[in-house]
């Protein structure tokens, strides 16, 4: 039988349906049987949840940054059009 | 995906050559290139890297055929820009190893038989969208986000926010399987690691 310590290892790959076969029952009979574990997976997955929308939302750059980056293509891209005409 | 709602539209105006577009794709896309860019060749080529893959980016818009999404894209031609320059620079890649394998939720937390002494507790903001309405919460997650090693950053990232499948993600980063799973376990146990102590006290 898995224990609670065994599933808060196999708590992720749980999330994105990795296991298969018997390790798939194991997981999910553990579930039925503890509600910690329940919880520590229900917990997990809103974790996730909500640190990618968050992440979506940061993880972005200003405006002045992709002016930067795009004056930079720009001129890379004349100065091989002056090398090679 | 904030690309996804006009993705379509926004392809016809890159392939247009719409410079606004294409401005509006590196806001987006920049930082997650150099994240990526990040993980495969270290800090101090990544924003090197990412300009080059920009450049790429820049001229191949035109024949981007949208046989997978941009993002998707993307992202496999920045991998592409760190691992040539990972050769170039006959550097080898350590930054997406693990440096030791570890139990990842504290053992303290467990008796001898593996069952919870210290069980989770109860969460009163239950719900992502109860949490991303609490302001000092979301700065919380923001600083965890900013903190994560540059594996774990990108591995959740391609995951999680990305939504790419486990062994894209390894091919992209040039890690086994096993690990990007560890990886990927270890930045959302760091997140659920500070939601749960902003639950129980208020603060960071
Ligand atoms: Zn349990």
């Amino acid at each position: 039988m898995l224990n609670c310590k065994q599933f808060t290892d196999l708590a992720s790959e749980h999330i994105d349906h990795e296991h298969t076969g018997w390790k798939r029952v194991e997981v999910r009979l553990h579930l039925i049987i503890c509600r910690h574990c329940r919880r520590f997976n229900r917990h997990l997955d809103r974790s996730r949840q909500t640190g990618a929308t968050i992440a979506q939302q940061v993880w972005r750059s200003d405006e002045g940054t992709s002016d930067l980056i795009f004056s930079r293509i720009i001129a890379a891209a004349k100065n091989k059009n002056d090398a090679n005409p | 995906m904030s690309l996804a709602v006009n993705e379509q539209e926004l392809i016809a105006r890159l392939k247009a050559g719409d410079n606004n577009a294409f401005k509006h794709l590196i806001s987006a896309y920049h930082l997650k290139l150099v994240i990526v860019a990040r993980a495969i060749v270290g800090d101090v080529f990544a924003e090197d890297v990412a300009q080059e893959a920009w450049a790429s980016i820049y001229k191949a818009i035109g024949h981007f055929e949208g046989r997978a999404s941009l993002s998707t894209w993307m992202i496999q031609i920045v991998s592409n820009e760190a691992k040539s320059r990972l050769r170039r620079e006959k550097r080898h890649s350590s930054f997406g190893d693990i440096d030791e394998v570890r139990p990842e939720v504290a053992a303290e937390n467990f008796d001898g038989n593996g069952h919870w002494v210290n069980p989770p507790a109860h969460w009163d903001i239950n719900t992502p969208e109860l949490m991303l309405q609490e302001d000092q919460l979301r700065h919380c997650i923001e600083h965890t986000l900013t903190i994560l090693p540059e594996n774990q950053k990108a591995v959740f990232l391609l995951r999680d926010v990305e939504q790419r499948d486990l062994d894209d993600i390894a091919e992209l980063l040039s890690l086994s399987e096993a690990n990007v799973r560890v990886i990927l376990h270890r930045a959302r146990l760091q997140l659920m690691k500070t939601i749960n102590h902003y639950q129980e006290t208020g603060e960071c």
